[in-house]
């Protein structure tokens, strides 16, 4: 029995210290500090600074029909040129709704609203508008900007002045709602055929010298009918709309790039040299970096004169059968973010280089532009890789080694 | 007994558990900053028993434990042997200017011993490490993009892993003064350093790069024993043991991986640090003297050789180049007071105690990292004819300097083996 205590004592005193081992063991907290810093090395993360060459300019014919606005209105820029912008729209007859059929009795109008913070030019000026019966058919969904369809000047359908109001509303001639009341009425089934194929709408051109684009935009602006007898109104949304761009005199600045929204001036670039060195190294970020020119901006723009914001830069890769559809549509790879302190857009190309590094692009070929293109005229001047150090395009990669 | 051994197995097994599903940058698996050099630091073959004389135990070996330090022992003994072991240690490390306290948890060997023929032939297997790297560093730093930017960054590398080898072997007694034996294995490498890079500022990515080194070699050792009776006075043995292991030639191969976001997809990538180089393991020299005064007293002393000045680890010149010769020397005694007959508490204990000085296998910034041990512990027989016993072993160690703002490092090590003598292999001659 003496024995047997004493073999559960020694039991006890075994069971103490593998229980002792194991606490400590569950109860470790450290606190570990940078004690290791000088013995261990570890990566070493640093910056690498390469000139970004390669920009080779281009330009294409960018759509210009269906967008958020649809600019009219001309604008003699010292930098990017003569602009002068022609509106296209159509009023539907489509689930129009008329308690009578319309006719001579009744009034049309085009409510334009505008974008009120938005003004190509001299933001005091009175500009001038006429208004013209479209002669020559058109889609907005295949309109680019270099089409003009041909449009009557003989007569105007009407003519308005946009000052700095946002809104006008313009009566137009009853020969114009004959003939859209003609279509609207039709009860025939060649209705549709008709409206398609025979019925233009209407061209919105600048006249007497306009200094300055507006905006108007198709979410708010439409057409109205008004039976004057019976205080009847109908609202007429607009079918198709569009816009073409007549410009010229563009100055061709040395050093610089220009950029347009409207793909009238857009960049290819091409990293390929660049990242060539790099092989399978690790990259923790990849940035570009474009700088823009603001003094020469600023010194081309008279008082009261504005340009639009640049909201964004696009860069993007990889395209499919169309250049064009993909550079207006396609989501870019990266946004270039406007730095006000450095006066640059920066690119995050992390996942891009990444992709090159690691993966497979689907062209070495990147392209830089200005977007969105929503139909607001956005245009800016870069540093290209001949101008001085500081101020030349570059790529900024920073790797742990 | 039965039920107490059951109660431990149960607790290492929880243990090893919560162990595994540790990752190797947590804190809890950090142990000394230096075996960030080269494979690891070298890990003796010593039991709980040994460590706590001082000694690595190639001189020393009670039969009823299953001895590992030296082949040569597995030819002599009657029983089955098997052992495991484990340890925790906590480190204490201070720079001049810094201190941090790492805890690392570390379950070590697995050795079993098969007497083909009583006190003549035996067969050994076992695993066990070779090497150990667990460090953890943690440095904050700073670059500066251009004049006005500073972007603040934090490094965090972790490592793990190191050689260990699979070993089968014989032990051989010539004759009762001479024993030999001979141990052919697979050193396998199982390397690890991953390091975690955060930037305090937005828009820069984080990245975990994970650094695999691996390879594995054939490796031998051989072990001799010579004892003799009856040299100073009657009853006494005085032993000579030494172990000679080869070196081991790798040819180590690296994979770095780390994810990376692509367009549209994540994909884990291989960085362009992978590559093969040769990496090698010293010849180690053992050689000791145990010194059976009685039954109740033996005392060590033993010495361990490497030279590491002819180790390669072309992975990183910078850290092959810290590779000095090894040299570690131990001092222990152990008494028995339990073989005396006294029922007393306190007597049914082995005690063990000792010192050793190990002058380290590193040169760092023109220093020595050496460590300073001291050592005890107690050995807890099984009651009864069972020949299974508990080893618990307790060390203190001083590692390494401030000078050159290097790391010093006191090293707390609790480590404990359990031996399995004859349980389930010895053959009962009475029901």
């Amino acid at each position: 029995m003496q024995r047997n205590l004493k073999v559960t004592g020694m039991n006890q005193l075994v069971l103490f210290l593998v229980l002792f081992s194991v606490t400590i063991l569950s109860s470790c907290n450290n606190k570990t500090g940078p004690v290791g810093g000088g013995l261990i090395p570890v990566s070493e993360v640093s910056n690498d600074t390469l000139m970004a060459t390669g920009f080779t300019p281009a330009t294409l014919d960018g759509y210009s029909g269906k967008l958020t606005f649809f600019p009219m209105g001309s604008y003699d820029d010292q930098l990017f040129g003569d602009v002068e912008s022609i509106a296209y729209l159509k009023p539907t007859v489509i689930g129009v709704k008329t308690d009578t059929t319309p006719n001579t009795s009744y009034s049309m109008y085009l409510d334009l609203v505008f974008d009120s913070v938005s003004v190509y030019g001299d933001t005091l000026a009175l500009s001038n508008f006429a208004i013209y019966k479209v002669t020559e058919g058109w889609r907005g969904n295949e309109f680019m900007l270099s089409n003009k369809p041909s449009f009557d000047t003989a007569t105007p359908i009407g003519v308005f002045s946009k000052g700095r109001q946002d809104s006008v509303k313009i009566k137009l001639s009853n020969t114009w709602v004959n003939e859209y009341a003609a279509v609207l009425n039709d009860t025939s089934a060649t209705r549709d055929s008709t409206f398609q194929y025979d019925f233009f709408g209407i061209a919105i051109a600048p006249i007497g010298g306009s200094s300055k684009i507006s905006f108007p935009t198709i979410a708010e602006s439409r057409f109205r009918l008004i039976n004057e007898s019976q205080s009847d109104t109908i609202y007429t949304r607009i079918h198709d709309w569009a816009y073409h761009i007549n410009r010229t005199n563009v100055v061709q600045v040395p050093e610089r790039l220009t950029l347009i929204n409207t793909l009238e001036n857009f960049y290819k670039l091409s990293l390929k040299e660049e990242l060539d060195t790099l092989q399978a190294q690790n990259l923790l970020k990849a940035e570009l970096i474009v700088y823009e020119d603001t003094e020469q901006l600023v010194n081309t723009l008279p008082a009261n004169h504005t340009r639009l914001d640049v909201s964004g830069v696009a860069l993007k890769n990889g395209f499919s059968t169309s250049l064009v559809y993909d550079l207006f549509f396609k989501e870019p790879e990266s946004r270039g973010l406007y730095d006000s302190k450095n006066s640059a857009y920066r690119f995050d190309i992390t996942p891009l280089v990444n992709t090159y590094i690691f993966g497979t692009l689907e062209t070495d070929d990147l392209y830089i532009d200005i977007r969105p293109s929503d139909g607001l005229l956005r245009s800016t001047i870069l540093y290209d890789e001949t101008a001085p150090d500081s101020l030349k395009p570059k790529l900024i990669l920073t790797i742990a080694k | 007994m039965k039920s107490v051994q059951l109660i431990i197995f149960l607790l290492l097994l929880s243990s090893t558990s919560l162990w595994a599903q540790d990752n190797s940058t947590s804190e809890a698996n950090s142990g000394s900053y230096y075996s960030y050099f080269g494979l690891g630091m070298p890990i003796s073959t010593a039991g709980a028993q040994e460590k706590a004389m001082g000694i690595i135990g190639v001189s020393f070996n009670d039969y009823e434990t299953s001895g590992l330090s030296n082949p040569a022992f597995w030819g002599g003994g009657a029983f089955t042997r098997g052992s495991a072991g484990m340890s925790l240690a906590q480190y204490d490390a201070k720079t001049t200017t810094a201190s941090s306290k790492n805890n690392l948890l570390d379950f070590g060997t697995i050795h079993v011993v098969f007497p083909l023929i009583k006190r003549k032939i035996g067969l050994s297997a076992a695993l066990y490490p070779v090497t150990r790297s667990n460090f953890r560093s943690v440095v904050a730093n700073e670059i500066y993009p251009n004049a006005q930017d500073t972007i603040s960054y934090i490094s965090n590398k972790a490592g793990s892993g190191g050689v260990s080898k699979l070993e089968f072997g014989f032990g051989y007694s010539v004759n009762k003064y001479i024993s030999i034996g001979y141990a052919p294995s697979l050193a396998f490498i199982r390397k690890s350093e991953e390091e975690y890079i955060g930037f305090l500022n937005s828009g820069y990515g984080s990245s975990f790069v994970t650094t695999k080194v691996t390879d594995a070699a054939f490796s031998q050792r051989f072990g001799l024993i010579v004892s003799k009776g009856s040299v100073f006075k009657r009853g006494d043995i005085l032993q000579f043991g030494s172990s000679v292991t080869l070196p081991i030639h790798f040819n180590a191969k690296t994979k770095a991986q780390t994810t990376k976001t692509l367009i549209g997809t994540s994909k884990t990538v291989d960085l362009q640090r992978n590559n093969a180089a040769k990496v090698s393991l010293p010849l180690q020299i053992s050689s000791g003297f145990t010194y059976f005064a009685s039954p109740y007293l033996n005392l060590s002393a033993e010495g361990v050789y490497e030279e590491w000045s002819n180790a390669e680890y072309a992975l990183d010149l910078n850290q092959q180049n810290s590779f000095k010769d090894r040299l570690m020397v131990g001092f222990g005694a152990q008494f028995h007071p339990y073989r005396k007959g006294n029922e007393a508490f306190f007597s049914k204990f082995k005690y063990s105690a000792g010192i050793s000085y190990d002058e380290g296998h590193l040169q760092v910034a023109n220093e020595d990292i050496s460590t300073l041990w001291f050592s005890t512990g107690i050995g807890v027989k099984a009651p009864r004819a069972s020949r299974s016993s508990f080893d618990i072993s307790i060390q203190y160690g001083i590692r390494g300097t401030e000078a050159q703002n290097l790391v010093k490092e006191k090293v707390w090590s609790i480590g404990l083996s359990i031996n399995l003598t004859e349980l389930m292999f010895h053959r009962q001659k009475l029901n």
